[in-house]
């Protein structure tokens, strides 16, 4: 017969985890952030706990009973509830009236707290479709914008245009660009997990819901096949994908308003392949065929954003004492093969295209990237270019409050839940090597976030912390569950009872929590398409004619808050600006200086070099000069934050010198007629260039540009200008 | 003839009679309030093929968008709004009959009248009590039969049906309320013993919660509001569904209706428990009676007896937040009508006793006594004054009234209209006026010198006896005061009167606010909204030909002192 834990083991569960929530809390507060009633402060809340959590455990341990009890965790619940946890900014719920949702649920809990097993489960297939539904009732048809999301559907809509030829060329943007970005950002595993829904539908249709799916639906997946690869039953893992719909604010900071999708899909599937990964190292690398492909499928799609890397390091840490084990194993061989196979040849050219080598030591002593330092072509690359502010804002050591900041911030923003049940969930998690892989996954996500990313700010670290708590819902599913059980169950007391009715009414409440922040009423607000982006489209598709838009100058949120890269697809013009997505941090110039100091001649023939015909701008002195030379500019008319001007003398042409005409220019190269055997396009040049007939070769123009040479064409033919293949470009 | 046709006879006839009656009650009732427009307690917009319509509530403030079921549309385009009403009250009244006599059979064919009665007196209470809104009967009509038939569940299997077709019914016209409505007629009969299929019961009606109709707002900016604030903006949110952009419902009225109609309840359940106790020798804790008690204590909790922050952790705060468009009317209104539907549904069938008449008389009176006061300035229905300011100032229901400024509307009157149009502030400095202040004379030069860094302030706080007085050295013609706090946005004042006249010694009102919320401006298309507190601009309708002006401070606001920078006029000369 199973040992019940003793009183000593609940108390001194309790004291060890309310000392938990009070280091992360710093000053825990009674009833809001405002109060002057501290109930822990300078750290000794949390050492008193401790003492106490020592002496119940000693206790505990003599009388041979000692263990980390789900019940004594969830003792600290109502502690939390009447903290300031719930009522702080940025923090995970709405404010202090949410303990009025949580009383009535609470009460709704213990009337059926005895089928609430069976309806948990039926809950974790609800809750997704209930957060999406109330998501697209808000969103309706319009499309997630905010920040990076225009961005990743620029990306999106390019690979499903170019793959798998990436990198390529990009004539739409600046002039022609090499547009490699897809690896940085990791959007690859988004396009390859839902390849067949990009394909079938147009992008601006199917953006939103790729987005939704990966929050809704591959997140709650993916926790919980997590828990039940580590042979948690199904009421753990029901448990722990409701939980992961509701952990944590910041998650719906980076899905739904940051818009890094990359990193976001990345994150959905890590539970999995996580926990599965935690599973081969338990059994000595003793799985089925099936696992091992799941393990590389999924494993290759979450290293698609490269810093997830970081994340499997416990794993080998752990691993490394059975390595000799292992080795033996044909599974070990499949899984590192495959690994290899897969990711390898894309890692190298990453490597190779990116300049990573460069990004990584990107604040080190002499070697900030200048904003200028272009090897070829004028035209500012888009991942090339960080910033000095960047490199500036680095450290060069670590500040040990700057750190403990961090790290309440991030636990701030968390659901208390998975902290509450987190420790005993640890304890219930089958196998040593598994408890030891979360422990220090959960050291690492602390030691990255908060410490390693003052040194590092270009790799965002904190969301590291995230990451680590996300993955904490695993255990914390399962020691809610196994709460459940024993509050479910005959011999029951009321106070228990009580305890397990809060829990689930945090858990269910959670759920309403997410809800509101995808109804976009919280603190982190994301945007959507508006008609004045539609608008603006509209002015530029009935005014461009064949020439370009310039935009003057770097354009970071001013087109409903998004980037402005897939406004190329919306209007379907070749445009220009300083750069089509976030890829500076300071504000930059489309007219290089060479040209600008010289008034409006110089941007007159900086224009005409760019084949512009409408320019627009948003900025007030640009506005300002546009406006005051009414000679050469026309006003058009504003759409939101901009106003477009119509160049009177341009002359329409792409060719600097010889004949002919661009007949088309796509996502992936252009296509043009030669009327002279020689000329010289108005398109930059890259190295890794390919003509389907005639020569091509740099021409620079002016201090910076390097245009397109054209040579032995035969007039009249029709040629086309790509990149080369991708292995082409490797090897 | 079997006895049990007999009873069915019975029962059908004095079913029908009650339901003609009721709806005959709601007739005159609607005729009598209906005069010189239609009066009840809503203003709407036309109704929509789809039986869609815009509503604000004169009481409340609450507006939204309001969806009736075809047949009513029907009727409605038929007959009126009126008929419509009356029709659903009947259905109340029927509703409560057969439920008050299938929790205690009537032992007499005499006393079969009772529950009769006190289901015409239920469905009565609805419009005496809380106007005939459209809202509240719409959301009632059909609870009284659906609890009758989840009451007959356990004893008639071929209730399936009518159960299905009574939740469909109380979803398409109980709109959002169908869901907790239907929710709390499921656990009276959980309670009463029954076994009946929650999900059976509320699928239709928890169906319909995902299809809310939104209400088109003006576009207000977002500093805007159109009632006063109260501090209690925090836990003035819903965690689904529709949610008005900004604040718009008048919590002062809400919370003194919760608190008033929860006393009363308080009155009735106690009354009820005793009742059961001492005189049918039942449980104390019976549940009809129990019931009221907890729909009672959950109004006191909502209501102005608690403060506002603790109010908003209440059952009905949280309610209204967590269900889907709740949070768009207030429910302590609905809570209310359900208590009263509770209470008369318990007395008549409390009927058949020797003294139960005596308690429905007391009750009666209890009734009577608060449906008096809605007619008095009784605080129940403070808005009724609303209401007949907004008759007083010769205002029709038109588009800029349906909508959430109707607060402002009726606050305004027909001087709302006048005071749309563009005014000219200059300086006082201009004027050479001479100015005397209650307090600090040194600092009045401040008040004109156009500085906005130098202030006039009264010595530590408001109090309501601050005052200014502008004598001015000729007659202007003026429809405008601003009082520029400068940089202290925070002192505003409290609370204005503003007087003026042909010399000091004799000034007239030409102003007062008692609680200042903003300057009155309007949207684009004419809605009106309160700006933000620290612009304080009165506009006045027409210009006052005066040589004197006093402006008083009327609020109580100790924290807070009264910060001028600049006084100026706007002088309107034909």
């Amino acid at each position: 017969m199973e040992q019940q834990p003793s009183r000593a083991s609940h108390i001194a569960t309790f004291a060890l985890v309310t000392a938990v929530l009070m280091a992360l809390s710093g000053s825990f507060r009674l009833w809001d952030h405002h109060s002057s009633l501290a109930l822990a402060k300078y750290g000794v809340g949390t050492l008193l706990c401790l003492t106490l959590a020592l002496c119940a455990g000693f206790s505990a341990r003599r009388s041979g009973t000692w263990q980390i009890t789900a019940m004594g965790s969830a003792a600290v619940l109502p502690l939390v509830l009447i903290s300031d946890w719930v009522t702080r900014p940025y923090g995970f719920y709405p404010g202090l009236a949410v303990r009025g949702e949580i009383l009535l649920l609470t009460l709704g809990s213990f009337l059926v707290l005895r089928r609430l097993p069976h309806l948990l489960s039926v809950l974790a297939l609800l809750a997704p479709i209930f957060l999406g539904w109330w998501f697209f009732s808000y969103v309706g048809t319009r499309q997630l914008v905010s920040d990076d999301h225009s961005s990743v559907f620029f990306r999106l809509q390019l690979l499903k245009d170019n793959f798998p030829n990436i990198p390529h060329y990009l004539p739409l943007w600046n002039g022609g660009i090499e547009w490699r970005d897809f690896f940085g950002t990791g959007i690859l595993n988004l396009y390859l997990l839902f390849w067949p829904l990009i394909e079938a539908w147009p992008l601006e249709q199917s953006y939103t819901l790729l987005v939704a799916l990966v929050a809704f639906a591959v997140l709650p997946l993916s926790v919980y096949c997590g828990a039940r690869m580590l042979d948690l039953d199904r009421l753990a893992g029901s448990c722990a994908a409701i939980l992961s719909l509701c952990f944590s604010l910041v998650w719906y900071r980076w899905v739904l308003k940051y818009g890094a999708m990359g990193f976001v899909t990345s994150a959905a599937l890590v539970p999995a392949v996580f926990c599965l990964s935690a599973r081969f190292i338990e059994r000595r690398g003793k799985l089925s065929l099936l696992s091992c492909l799941t393990v590389v499928i999924l494993g290759s799609l979450a290293l698609c954003w490269p810093l997830m890397a970081l994340f499997f390091i416990p794993l080998l840490l752990v691993a490394a004492p059975n390595m000799i084990q292992l080795l033996r194993r044909w599974q070990f061989w499949t899984v590192l093969c495959l690994l290899m196979m897969i990711n390898l040849p894309w890692g190298v050219l990453f490597w190779k295209v990116s300049k990573v080598d460069k990004f990584i030591t990107l604040g080190e002593e002499g070697d900030a990237l200048s904003g200028h330092g272009q090897e070829i072509g004028q035209i500012p690359d888009p991942d090339q270019h960080w910033d000095t502010a960047l490199a500036a804002s680095s450290n060069k050591s670590i500040n040990f409050k700057a750190g403990v900041r961090k790290l309440r911030e991030a636990a701030s923003s968390t659901n208390p839940l998975v902290f509450v049940f987190a420790l005993p969930g640890l304890a219930l998690l089958g196998g040593r090597r598994v408890r030891s892989v979360f422990i220090l996954m959960m050291l690492e996500g602390v030691l990255l976030g908060a410490a390693v990313s003052q040194l590092k700010p270009q790799y965002e670290l904190e969301r590291m912390m995230m990451l680590a708590c996300l993955l904490l819902c695993v255990p914390a599913g399962a020691a809610i569950a196994e709460l459940l059980r024993r509050c479910a169950s005959e011999g029951a007391r009321p106070g228990e009872r009580m305890l397990g009715a809060l829990t689930i009414a945090c858990l269910v409440c959670g759920i309403f929590v997410s809800a509101w922040i995808s109804q976009n009423r919280s603190y982190e607000r994301f945007g959507l398409n508006s008609a004045s982006s539609a608008k603006l489209a509209k002015l530029i598709r009935e005014n461009a004619a064949t020439g370009r838009i310039a935009f003057t100058g770097f354009v970071l949120h001013e087109l409903d808050g998004g980037h402005i890269a897939p406004l190329v697809f919306s209007t379907g013009k070749p445009l220009l600006t300083a750069a089509p997505t976030h890829s500076r941090w300071s504000y930059t110039e489309l007219v290089p200086e060479e040209y600008k100091s010289r008034g409006i001649p110089g941007i007159e023939e900086y224009f005409e070099l760019m084949n512009v015909s409408v320019v627009a701008a948003h900025e007030a002195d640009w506005r300002g000069l546009l406006d005051a030379h009414p000679e050469s500019y026309l006003p058009l008319g504003a759409a939101g934050a901009f106003t477009l001007y119509k160049r009177v003398r341009w002359q329409p042409s792409y060719f600097l010198s010889g004949s002919g005409a661009v007949l088309s220019q796509d996502s992936g190269g252009l296509v043009v007629r030669m009327d002279s055997a020689e000329a010289v396009l108005k398109f930059n040049y890259l190295p890794f260039l390919k003509s389907s007939a005639c020569a091509l070769s740099p021409a620079k123009v002016g201090a910076s540009a390097v245009l397109i040479r054209v040579t032995a064409c035969t007039p009249g033919a029709e040629i086309s200008i790509r990149a080369g293949k991708p292995w082409e470009r490797l090897l | 003839m079997g006895r049990g046709w007999i009873i069915g006879i019975v029962v059908c006839l004095v079913g029908a009679t009650a339901f003609v009656l009721a709806t005959l009650f709601g007739l005159a009732y609607a005729f009598y309030v209906s005069s010189p427009y239609p009066d009840s307690g809503f203003l709407l917009n036309e109704i929509s093929s789809g039986g869609l319509f815009t509503i604000v509530n004169k009481y409340s403030n609450a507006y939204l968008a309001w969806r009736l079921n075809p047949l009513w549309v029907a009727v409605w385009n038929g007959y009126g709004q009126e008929v419509v009403a009356s029709l659903m009250l009947g259905f109340v009244a029927s509703g409560g009959y057969l439920v008050a006599r299938t929790i205690r059979a009537p032992q007499s064919s005499t006393a079969e009248l009772w529950p009769a009665v006190w289901g015409i007196a239920g469905s009565a209470a609805i419009p005496i009590l809380f106007g005939l809104d459209t809202i509240v009967i719409a959301a009632f009509c059909w609870l009284p039969l659906f609890i009758f038939v989840l009451l007959r569940a356990e004893s008639k299997s071929g209730m399936v049906l009518p159960i299905l077709i009574l939740s469909t019914l109380l979803a398409l016209d109980a709109d959002q309320f169908a869901l907790p409505l239907a929710l709390g007629g499921v656990a009276l009969a959980l309670a009463m013993g029954r076994s009946v299929s929650i999900w059976f019961a509320v699928t239709v009606p928890a169906l319909r919660a995902f299809w809310i109709d939104t209400a088109e707002f003006p576009d207000y900016p977002p500093s805007a509001h159109v009632v006063p604030g109260y501090n209690t903006s925090e836990g003035l949110y819903s965690l689904l569904g529709p949610e008005s952009p900004i604040p718009i419902l008048d919590r002062s009225y809400i919370r003194e209706l919760a608190s008033h109609t929860g006393m009363m309840l308080l009155v009735l359940a106690i009354l009820g428990m005793l009742v059961e106790r001492r005189l049918l020798k039942r449980s104390f804790w019976s549940v009809v009676p129990s019931a009221v008690l907890v729909l009672a204590v959950c109004l006191l909790l909502d209501g102005s007896l608690v403060p506002p922050l603790y109010s908003q952790i209440a059952p009905l705060a949280s309610i209204s937040r967590l269900l889907p468009g709740l949070s768009l009317y207030p429910l302590a209104v609905i809570v209310s009508v359900g208590g009263v539907l509770l209470a008369s549904i318990w007395l008549g069938s409390s009927a058949p006793t020797r003294l139960a008449p005596l308690w429905s008389l007391g009750a009666l009176f209890i009734i009577a006594l608060l449906g008096v006061s809605n007619f008095s300035n009784y605080p129940v229905m403070t808005a009724q004054g609303r209401q007949d300011l907004l008759k007083r100032g010769g205002l029709a229901p038109s588009a800029e009234f349906i909508s959430p400024s109707l607060f402002i509307a009726s606050q305004q009157g027909s001087d709302l209209a006048a005071i749309n149009r563009p005014y000219s502030f200059g300086s006082l400095k201009e004027y050479a006026a001479d100015i005397t202040v209650s307090q600090n004379q040194s600092l009045a030069s401040n008040l004109v010198d156009g500085d906005p860094k130098t202030t006039w302030y009264p010595y530590g706080g408001q109090f309501g006896v601050e005052w200014i007085q502008i004598a001015l050295p000729e007659l202007l013609p003026i429809d405008g005061i601003r009082l520029d706090p400068g940089a202290y946005r925070t002192d505003f004042p409290r609370g204005l009167k503003i007087s003026a006249g042909l010399s000091c010694g004799s000034l007239e009102l030409v102003y007062f606010s008692p609680d200042w919320q903003g300057e009155i401006l309007f949207t684009p298309k004419g809605f009106p909204y309160f700006g933000e507190q620290s612009r304080v601009t009165v506009k006045l309708s027409a210009p006052h030909p005066v040589r004197c002006i006093r402006i008083e401070q009327m609020g109580n606001s100790p924290r807070f002192n009264w910060n001028v920078a600049e006084i100026e006029l706007s002088v309107r000369k034909s």
